[in-house]
């Protein structure tokens, strides 16, 4: 029997930022191949810091984080990784530099997809004419198009994309939905998704692990609604509201 | 029959150093620029001020010494920046301050620099010896930036992006340092201190509103630099000028036209 091989795995993991303060502790959960999770919890509950965690960004103060079976420290095989960061505008303020230009430095094996692929696949339209330009001159919607298309570029095995929605509307997101199940299905991709909008993503999967600076639940979306875990996390009463798809 | 200007040996080499400089500062400034750094030109040129006046009080040759202080002091302000999380205009703006009080200690209690050249530059203060240096990092910077275009952008863009694509971020980091102090060291003798700045950051913002990619951003703002250099040392020789002055005023001539095409919507 072949044992089911994890892509990230976090074993008792606590990080500070400041000596003292956890940021997150005692988190402990495993992703295996083709599986799609949801982080969800409050601002400041740890999320961003689970994914930079995976992406060997920051340092366990304790515990030990796994990345297709290899402590993070020593992983070098970074293509197998797509990585969305949260408000990542701020990156290109006052550099001239075009989707293109972007893109081509994205791409770092040969297996990797060609910008103008790239974008096809994250459902640019007319993808010729967005590579020469300013990626500051983009909408949010483009640009977080453009962004979700480089982390996916050198065909990732794993992606973690952090508040993915943020800038896109109704149908940026059912196409997001849409290309999520794609990859899962086609190339066996893994994704753990950090976000508050966990309602419109639903239909991707149905993992959650919240976090408060702890994992404090890890299970099935329909257990998580109508439990009081919800209220344990935000720390105030919270709706879940289904979208219908 | 070459014009007067070109036959003085001391014109000669103000000439090569422009051309150094007016490569060099401008280039590195279109990485100086995004990574928000535009203040590390002022506080590396401090750096070389402080060397060259902490050089004169102990009595050694502050030439070499503001090399090496330069590279270190923009090294350690970049490790400074990542390590403490604060923003690099703060950590800068310190380091500023940190460098120009160690420059008056040392001229308060004696040290003799020749302030109105250090500052404002000389064309009598180029040296062959500052061409050459100048001439050897313009060369390595150009060919490493052309051979690792995509690492350079993402490091550029972000360090978190740029090490999850297996960037040596620590090394890239060194040579940062050493091509931007190097860069400022070379050309704080023409330029003088108080105006490096200009040239880091000037040319990268006029292209940078009418530009939407970095190579053009590049190839634009060293022509600017180049042009406004060459006539900045020919006015200063005509008008007997410091050469910074006549370069800053010609680098703010060619901003404000850049910001008028930008506003009638010209993009290239």
């Amino acid at each position: 029997m072949n044992a089911v091989k994890n892509v990230v795995s976090f074993e008792d993991v606590a990080i500070s930022y400041v000596r003292g303060v956890h940021a997150v502790s005692n988190v402990s959960f495993s992703l295996g191949e083709r599986e799609v999770v949801f982080l969800l919890g409050p601002n400041g509950g740890g999320k961003s810091t689970i994914l930079k965690a995976i992406v060997g960004l920051v340092r366990p103060e304790r515990g030990v984080v796994r990345v297709f079976g290899q402590d993070v420290r020593r992983f070098k095989e970074w293509w197998r990784i797509g990585y969305l960061p949260q408000n990542a505008v701020s990156y290109f303020e006052r550099m001239p530099i075009s989707v293109g230009e972007f893109l081509h430095a994205s791409k770092v094996v040969e297996r990797g997809f060609e910008p103008e692929e790239a974008l096809e696949l994250v459902g640019v339209e007319n993808p010729s004419r967005i590579l020469g330009q300013s990626i500051n001159g983009l909408s949010g919607g483009n640009f977080q198009k453009i962004l979700l298309a480089a982390s996916l570029i050198n065909r990732p095995e794993l992606l973690l994309l952090d508040e993915p929605t943020v800038y896109l509307d109704q149908g940026g997101v059912v196409a997001l939905i849409g290309l999520l199940g794609r990859l899962r299905d086609e190339w066996g991709l893994s994704a753990i998704i950090a976000t508050h909008d966990i309602a419109a993503l639903s239909t991707v999967a149905s993992r959650v692990i919240c976090v408060n600076r702890g994992a404090l639940f890890d299970g099935d979306i329909s257990d998580l609604v109508g439990s009081e875990q919800l209220c344990n996390i935000y720390g105030f009463h919270v709706y879940l509201v289904r979208h219908g798809h | 029959m070459l014009p007067e200007i070109f036959l003085q040996p001391f014109m000669q080499r103000a000439f090569l150093a422009a051309l150094v400089a007016g490569f060099l500062l401008p280039f590195v400034g279109c990485f100086i620029v995004p990574k928000k750094l535009s203040l590390l030109g002022d506080s590396s040129s401090h750096f070389v001020l402080a060397s060259l006046a902490l050089g004169a009080f102990f009595g050694v040759s502050g030439v070499l010494a503001a090399y090496v202080a330069v590279v270190v002091g923009v090294f350690a302000a970049l490790r400074l920046v990542r390590g403490l999380g604060l923003s690099g205009d703060q950590v800068l703006a310190i380091l500023l301050s940190f460098s120009a009080a160690m420059a008056s200690l040392a001229i308060s209690r004696g040290a003799r620099v020749s302030l109105g050249s250090v500052l404002f530059g000389s064309l009598l203060a180029v040296q062959v010896e500052d061409i050459v240096a100048g001439l050897l990092v313009a060369v390595f910077a150009f060919v490493f930036v052309v051979r690792n275009f995509g690492r350079v952008l993402l490091y550029t863009v972000s360090e978190e992006l740029a090490r999850i694509r297996g960037v040596n971020v620590s090394l890239y980091e060194v040579l940062f340092a050493l091509v931007t102090g190097l860069a400022v060291a070379v050309s704080v003798r023409i330029v003088g201190v108080l105006l490096v700045t200009a040239l880091i950051v000037v040319p990268v913002m006029a292209v940078g509103l009418l530009v939407s990619s970095m190579r053009r951003a590049i190839l634009f703002s060293v022509v600017f630099g180049e042009a406004s250099l060459l006539a900045g040392v020919v006015l200063s020789y005509l008008l007997d000028i410091a050469p910074g002055a006549a370069t800053v005023f010609i680098l703010i001539a060619v901003f404000a036209v850049s910001l008028l095409l930008s506003r009638s919507g010209l993009r290239v």
